[in-house]
């Protein structure tokens, strides 16, 4: 009988034969009885599909529960995240070059409307947009304006002329540029962003300039100031006519006059121009208060404004330091 | 695996088929060859190893991995049986164990290898085929058990003669490297100069 010597590294003709006589000596590896297997087969397999249907329940419970997970997230992001909210409209007819955000579901479908996101550019007649606030933001020609947020107007070049109304205290506007921006604090103000400079003037109210490394500056009524690439600032007294107002006038738009009374008018040729309205004495304003004009709106500089409406009536009108006081003739 | 987590009947008798038999004989002599313990704790096991696959990470062998939930459970049975010394420990499970048994079955004057040869051996024989893959485990028995040729072995196993007998070559090997590893003591240690001894005897 040959030996099997396992110490060896290969098996040759004789382990072979020793393997083979150790496997017939120590025998068929015994089966479990029939019944046995039956019995544990049966059971295992219960037990099995339980678990099988069991854990198909809890991953159909966790898709589901993914699934409800992603449309809470996909609701609460598309609540929060998107810029849903319309920033500005602009009126049709106005020669501007739209880029909206390349991922709003109404983007370029919705004529005329600005979302977060969208930038304008003007061309050489300048544009007028309207907020939902009411806030009016005219564009100067050749300007680039984008809406970075609800609150914050990101002026690339040119001029932004800044008309809010009735807006509540908290409210809150920046006009941003590279060199520094202007928080509005007032009603009517304009920023530049010229080759050399930033300018922001004041016509009515007052506003807050930041730049870097510097505090505040806060401009009131007829203050401009500049603040070049260096950081550095040049402030100036600005005249209620002031050339730097002209394109902002001529965007204004026709002032209506059919029906309204000269007082009314009057004060809106006021509000426009950052003026106070004064009359000499009670009887001016009470005749002003009654009469009542016609015509077709008026498209003039407001000093012209002021004469032309006055021209038919027994009044006459000045004005001196921001005032446009009515007096008899 | 996947298929068997995923609910797959073929798969689960497919496993079942490939590990229960091994499993049972695993068992059966832990539980002094008590047909109902062994099938309490077989079933229990394989149940238990069923909920659990979804943590199987293949660090060790599948087989290995069953037989220690089968250890664990043998544990549990004879903690509850609080049989006093009748815990069963096997050469295979405990080396040193083995060595000492060796050591005290040497100063018996009756014949003290004979012992080892018809009771240990041969479950340590079958105890290594169980370890080896399946098909090698089965190979063997075809070929030295049941004498079948290589072409039919090939026919069994599905693929070709030549594939048979690269299949027939390494179950040699591996089962002389898992003997080794599983007794202390090499087969030529035990087979006396004048061959085998009959389990018969």
């Amino acid at each position: 009988m040959a030996y099997l010597t396992l110490r060896s590294k290969t098996m040759t003709a004789e382990d072979d034969e020793a393997l083979e006589a150790l496997l017939r000596w120590a025998g068929r590896r015994p089966k479990p009885p029939d019944e046995t297997a039956a019995a544990v087969y049966q059971h295992a397999r219960q037990a099995w599909l339980a678990q099988v249907r069991r854990r198909k329940i809890l991953l159909h419970g966790w898709a589901w529960a993914a699934g409800v997970a992603a449309i809470l997230t996909a609701s609460w992001g598309g609540a929060h995240l998107y810029p849903r909210e319309v920033m500005a409209t602009i009126a049709p007819g106005q020669a501007v070059s739209i880029r909206h955000t390349p991922w709003h579901p109404f983007a370029g479908t919705r004529a005329g409307e600005l979302y977060q996101g969208d930038t304008v550019q003007t061309g050489a007649e300048g544009a007028t947009l309207q907020r939902g606030d009411g806030t009016e933001l005219r564009m100067s020609p050749h300007a680039h304006v984008s809406f970075d947020s609800a609150s914050t107007v990101r002026l690339g070049r040119g001029g932004l002329y800044v008309q809010t109304h009735d807006l509540p205290r908290n409210h809150n506007l920046v006009v941003s540029t590279d060199l520094g921006s202007v928080e509005h604090l007032g009603t009517q103000f304009l920023v530049e962003r010229g080759n050399d400079a930033m300018v922001a003037a004041v016509r009515d109210g007052r506003v807050l300039m930041h730049y870097p490394n510097h505090p505040a500056v806060e401009l009131h009524q007829g203050e401009a100031a500049s603040l070049d690439p260096r950081g550095q600032l040049k402030r100036w007294e600005l005249s209620a006519f002031d050339d730097l107002w002209n394109w902002t006038d001529a965007l204004a738009g026709p002032l209506p006059i059919d029906g309204q009374s000269l007082y009314a008018v009057l004060a809106s040729i006021a509000q426009r121009s950052g003026l106070v309205l004064r009359f000499s004495t009670p009887e001016a304003e009470a005749e002003a208060r009654g009469l009542a004009l016609h015509g077709a709106p008026l498209a003039l500089e407001p000093r012209d404004e002021i004469a032309a409406v006055l021209a038919t009536t027994t009044l006459t009108g000045t004005t001196v330091n921001r005032e446009i006081l009515v007096s008899a003739r | 695996m996947r298929a068997l987590l995923a609910g797959d009947s073929t798969a689960f008798d497919a496993f079942f088929n490939d590990y229960f038999p091994r499993l049972y004989r695993y068992v059966l002599p832990r539980v002094e060859f008590s047909i109902p313990d062994a099938q309490d704790i077989c079933q229990e096991t394989i149940v238990r190893a069923l909920r659990r696959l979804s943590t199987y990470r293949g660090e060790a062998a599948l087989y290995s991995w069953v037989c220690q939930i089968a250890a664990n459970q043998l544990s549990d049975f004879w903690q509850k049986r609080r049989r006093d010394g009748a815990h069963v420990v096997f050469a295979e499970d405990d080396p040193s164990v083995q060595a000492v048994l060796a050591t005290l079955q040497a100063a018996e004057a009756d014949s003290p290898e004979s012992h080892r040869y018809n009771t240990e051996i041969p479950r340590l024989v079958q105890a290594t085929l169980d370890n080896l893959p399946s098909r090698f485990a089965d190979a063997l028995e075809w070929k030295y058990l049941d004498g079948l040729s290589v072409a039919d072995i090939s026919f069994r196993l599905g693929v070709s003669t030549a594939a048979a007998q690269s299949v027939l070559q390494r179950a040699r090997a591996a089962f002389r490297e898992a003997f080794t590893a599983l007794s202390d003591v090499a087969v030529a240690d035990l087979v006396s100069p004048n061959g085998l001894p009959d389990p018969e005897v």
